[in-house]
């Protein structure tokens, strides 16, 4: 996905980690790194939500909020595809103006997914340079 | 003078086969050369004495000599002190403190971290200290699923850095040499070529 960078607040020098603000499609958002960018370039990225709630919707609601001045975020949204991978999922969800990938960790062992069922998602919403 | 540079040429040829061939230390063996690959710059190549061993890079190394070549192919050449540090990374002593971070201050820097990461954990940690206690207990750890990985980007800012990753849990974390904790988080993935794996030969406590 390709992103610019539109500001940089590096939290902790020593370990990289920062708050970044991207400019994709049209939207603003604040994301979470500890990998290095530079301001007003372009760069080819991973962008993907790391759960820390998530459920199941009845509703069929496309939403995307965010905290402000914070990459806390929650989605609601499509699933439109999924990757089981032990105990581990990676959801595709189509949110409001942009699809992204859902990371989930421990999902339990009742919990299932469909393809076209909603979710709702909150956690960080994190940058990575290179491919997942 | 034709048939005497014909000889000249030939007796050349003849002197630079056997030069090129190692004449002299096992005439037998067949004349093994590393195949060149021009992505891997040649000096990730490590040709042994007998001519026979090719070590090419690998986004996840198996061997000391895997994790050597695949540093070099991204330019990083480590010094025998910072070979042994990595393998020192794996068998840290947590010594029970944050690092001290840009503001000089253990304290403030371990609640800027939990602030900004505590909601991250199932269940989160209730306090800066609960939190601290758990990433000391993640360094302790070692079980099949932790693993080690050497950070290019930490090295290309001046300094060794060997971070520590859960396949299962996730967790994620930075310690320093000397035992502090530097940040504790959850970490989906660790995408090369920024991490390269520390392969188990290199990890001195197991």
């Amino acid at each position: 996905m390709l992103v610019k960078i539109l500001s940089i607040d590096v939290w902790d020098e020593e370990t990289g980690e920062a708050d970044i603000i991207i400019s994709v499609k049209n939207l603003k958002l604040c994301c979470f790194s500890d990998d290095s960018f530079d301001i007003e370039k372009e760069y080819d990225v991973s962008l993907s939500l790391l759960a820390s709630s998530w459920k199941i919707s009845d509703k069929k609601e496309k939403f995307f909020i965010q905290e402000p001045d914070s990459y806390r975020t929650t989605i609601g949204g499509e699933i439109l595809d999924i990757q089981i991978s032990g105990s581990d999922a990676i959801l595709t969800v189509a949110s409001d103006g942009i699809i992204i990938p859902v990371n989930i960790i421990n999902i339990p062992a009742e919990a299932s997914f469909k393809k076209e069922q909603y979710i709702i998602v909150n956690g960080r919403l994190d940058i990575m340079r290179g491919v997942q | 003078m034709k048939n005497l540079k014909s000889l000249f040429v030939s007796t050349i040829s003849i002197l630079f086969f056997f030069i090129i061939s190692g004449c002299g230390s096992s005439p037998n063996a067949p004349i093994l050369l590393p195949q060149f690959n021009p992505a891997i710059p040649f000096n990730a190549y490590n040709i042994a004495a007998n001519n026979t061993t090719t070590v090419a890079p690998s986004q996840r190394p198996q061997t000391k000599a895997e994790f050597l070549a695949t540093l070099t192919s991204q330019g990083i050449k480590l010094t025998d002190k910072q070979i042994s540090e990595v393998c020192q990374f794996t068998r840290l002593n947590p010594n029970g403190q944050w690092t001290p971070g840009p503001m000089n201050d253990r304290r403030k820097n371990l609640e800027g971290h939990f602030y900004k990461h505590g909601k991250e954990f199932s269940p989160p940690p209730g306090n800066p200290d609960e939190y601290l206690a758990r990433a000391i207990a993640f360094i302790k750890r070692h079980d099949i699923n932790t693993e080690f990985y050497f950070d290019c980007d930490s090295y290309q800012k001046g300094y060794v850095s060997v971070v520590k990753w859960d396949l299962k849990t996730k967790e994620f974390s930075a310690p320093r040499l000397n035992g502090d904790i530097a940040t504790y988080f959850i970490k989906f993935s660790l995408i090369y070529p920024r991490f390269i794996f520390v392969p188990k030969d290199m990890q001195t406590n197991l």
